[in-house]
């Protein structure tokens, strides 16, 4: 009687999946780990024109991490309304996608250490400021409705907010000298100067008026793969390749240049 | 003081004005008559230029109305107009509709002008009229104003486009009235209209116009009792006769 | 105050910041209308002359002018004013608008605001030269002979003569593109003008009471119009002659 009974409670936990091993070891052995990443969002993770690739920084990363658990990569396209519901289905087992910590976030999925710390920025002309003061009573573009038109007013109150419906408009009246500065989160203002005809007469400003921190995502409750990518994140720091992949996509040479301020720490 | 010299004009295909002879001397006054769609106010209307001519001239005292060196609106302000509809300035009262030329054209003071006015509005019989407006006033009464209005600037020519046409049988009176007192005072008066009675008792002369061309211009006498032309004729039997078959010869 | 489950909560937008951001935005649409409306006026009456007086090739002018700003979206002259236009003025001119002067408590004048009102003056005198030209049409032919014959210039007549009385059938039609200028005036807002509605998505995103926020800018819209109307309507300039038996207004 009671072999069959520890029998049907064994098939129900395997039906039910309850008995599984945690995914560290269902990755390893599996030999393989599906990895969900943004593919239209330069440069976290976009597809390269040429080799019609997914590349990127957030696909960097992930290779790392592939590699250090010494097991095969798959990589999973996924958009932000997507994220938390692929991980959550099991459909991947990491998402590495530009994704902020926020304590809402945190509630349905365990975060790593921060692995990019983006935050709101300025696009202003080279050598109009030299510090965060003279922002004060500067005339600055935002645009409407942001987060950041709120974050502005908050942190410069005496400035005169000029707020327009898209980054690009924005930039149009910065450049007409309308504006004197215009703010937005600062991988986006990166991206869009690589693209204009004059970015040699704009830089991103050194300053940031609040700071987002971009962390790694697993499902609740995974500490041994948490800890396995934490542990990655920290050693990439402190053996330099961090610094080597964020120049790479973020570096003065590459399309998006854009100052590091932040380090990887452990959590 | 008018002349017409081998005047044409056309309107597209048809030829509305055809070789128009005609002398008006000063002071006098001339009747034109004629059946709908002759010419007769097209060709009153070429005097003032409110119609253009494609062919030959008009001379006023010697002049051609289109000389250059002439301006129109000074020209203009010599002749003096009354329309079939009497085309009052309805914003304005009736003194203001006389005074309003002579205030802008001739430089007169806002007194010398109501002067002006009102006396002319007395000549016409509506001197109590004078801060009415024309939509208050009666067709004959209106007419009579724009008659006072036509004399303002003194002018040296009169012309009439069927002045009574528009009006209530009982109201052809008082305006005919009106311009039988102006005649023979000086100005020369070209009046194009149907009421015979004023034609025989005012006119120097009727001038028949038909098909763009004049057929007859006579005495009234001798146009009433023995017209010349066969239209003349027939027209003036279906004036006089109404009732009578159209198409019938004498 | 709850309608359809939603728990209007009035205090948010007609107290603190929201109310000081309504009411400087009242403000501005109204220096924006008021100023616009002026300039259209000016602009309406020499496109009108050019229509009625002028030379052919001036006629042309003021034609082809009209259908190019009616049939234009006034969100992209506003957009093209703003964004392309302004690099046409001079660099120094440029500086001292954007300066941050006041007046009236009120940014004034300033790029934004001069740019607003000159598109949107721009835009609406093309469509009440096409009124005036309409209640100039409306006036029998029989008024321009008569003064003509008079020996009235062109010019004169129309002074004189036409346009009173045109000005007396266009009067309403008038007032309507006035109303349609305040209206259209928080499309300025695509351009960074401070206005009541550019005011109220600031409120929304400021404390998400946006329902709020445009129930109440709509009741000052509504009053603004209100007044607009009676004012504009009181100072109808018709003569006295055409406005007693008149029947149908």
């Amino acid at each position: 009687m009671k072999a069959i009974g520890n029998i049907a409670i064994l098939s129900l936990a395997l039906a039910t999946g309850w008995a599984h091993a945690d995914q560290l070891d269902d990755v390893k052995s599996a030999g393989k780990i599906t990895i969900g990443v943004f593919d239209s969002n330069p440069p976290f993770g976009s597809i390269d024109s040429q080799s019609h690739k997914l590349v990127g920084y957030d696909i960097d990363i992930a290779q790392i991490i592939a590699k250090k658990l010494g097991v095969k990569l798959e990589l999973q396209t996924t958009n932000p309304a997507n994220r938390i519901p692929l991980l959550v289905s099991h459909k991947v087992n990491v998402i590495v996608a530009d994704f902020t910590i926020t304590p809402e976030r945190a509630q349905q999925v365990d975060f790593s250490t921060p692995y990019f710390v983006g935050g709101q920025q300025f696009l202003a002309p080279k050598g109009a400021f030299h510090s965060k003061a003279d922002l004060d009573h500067a005339r600055i573009g935002a645009v409407k409705g942001t987060t950041e038109e709120q974050e502005l007013r908050k942190a410069f109150p005496d400035a005169t907010v000029l707020s327009y419906d898209e980054i690009a408009l924005a930039l149009v009246a910065l450049r007409n000298g309308n504006v004197q500065a215009i703010t937005q989160d600062g991988a986006l203002l990166a991206g869009l100067l690589a693209k204009a005809p004059d970015k040699s007469r704009y830089a991103i400003l050194p300053y940031t008026v609040s700071v987002e921190n971009i962390g790694i995502a697993v499902n609740k409750g995974e500490s041994r793969l948490l800890g396995k990518i934490n542990q990655t994140l920290v050693e990439l720091e402190k053996n330099g390749q961090a610094v080597k992949i964020y120049n790479k996509w973020f570096g003065k040479q590459s399309a998006t240049p854009l100052p590091r301020n932040f380090k990887i720490v452990a959590p | 003081m008018i002349r017409f010299n081998n005047v044409q004009k056309h309107f597209g295909d048809l030829h509305v004005l055809k070789d128009i002879e005609l002398e008006v001397a000063k002071g006098e006054v001339v009747v034109i008559c004629g059946p709908s769609g002759s010419g007769k106010s097209t060709l009153i209307r070429t005097i003032n230029r409110l119609e253009s001519i494609d062919g030959g001239d008009i001379l006023i005292d010697g002049h051609s109305i289109y000389d250059a060196s002439r301006s129109l609106n000074a020209q203009r302000q010599q002749i003096g107009f009354v329309f079939q509809q009497f085309n009052l300035y309805p914003h304005l009262t009736a003194l203001e509709n006389i005074t309003l030329a002579p205030r802008h054209l001739a430089g007169l003071g806002k007194q010398e002008a109501s002067d002006l006015a009102l006396g002319l509005l007395e000549q016409v019989g509506l001197s109590d009229k004078s801060r009415h407006y024309p939509s208050q006033l009666s067709g004959g009464q209106q007419q009579r104003v724009a008659i006072a209005r036509a004399l303002a600037l003194k002018p040296k020519i009169l012309l009439f486009d069927e002045p009574t046409s528009a009006l209530d049988p009982e109201m052809i009176g008082e305006v005919l009235g009106v311009m039988k007192s102006l005649a023979h005072h000086g100005i020369t008066m070209l009046v194009v209209t149907h009421e015979m009675g004023f034609a025989r008792e005012v006119a120097d002369r009727v001038v028949f116009i038909d098909r763009g061309q004049i057929l007859e211009s006579a005495a009234p006498q001798a146009f009433f009792s023995n017209p010349a032309h066969p239209r003349a004729r027939q027209f003036l039997n279906q004036l006089l006769s109404p009732l009578h078959l159209a198409g019938e010869t004498v | 105050m709850s309608l359809g489950g939603y728990h209007f909560d009035w205090s948010a937008v007609l107290s603190g910041q929201p109310l000081d951001w309504l009411l400087h935005g009242m403000g501005v649409t109204l220096e924006l209308t008021l100023l616009a409306g002026v300039m259209a006026t000016l602009l309406a009456l020499v496109l009108l002359s050019l229509r009625l007086a002028g030379p052919r090739p001036l006629q042309w002018i003021g034609a082809g002018y009209i259908t190019l700003f009616r049939n234009t979206p006034l969100a992209v002259q506003l957009l093209f004013w703003y964004f392309g236009g302004v690099v046409w003025l001079p660099e120094s001119a440029r500086n001292w608008l954007n300066a941050g002067h006041q007046l009236f408590g009120i940014g004034f004048p300033s790029t934004e605001l001069l740019v607003g009102i000159w598109s949107m003056g721009l835009f609406t005198a093309a469509f009440l030269a096409e009124e005036l030209r309409a209640g100039v049409r409306a006036v029998p032919q029989g008024q321009l002979e008569a003064a003509r014959s008079q020996g009235f210039s062109q010019w004169q007549s129309l002074r004189l003569v036409i346009l009173p009385q045109a000005l007396a059938h266009a009067w309403q039609p008038l007032v309507g593109q006035y109303l349609n200028l305040l209206k259209n005036s928080p499309l300025a807002m695509s351009i960074a003008v401070t206005e009541i509605m550019y005011q109220t998505s600031q409120i929304e995103s400021f404390n998400f009471h946006g329902i709020e926020a445009y129930a109440v800018a709509s009741v000052i819209y509504l009053l603004l119009g209100v007044v607009l109307s009676a004012v504009l309507t009181s100072l109808n300039p018709s003569p006295a002659g055409l406005r007693s038996n008149r029947r149908a207004d």
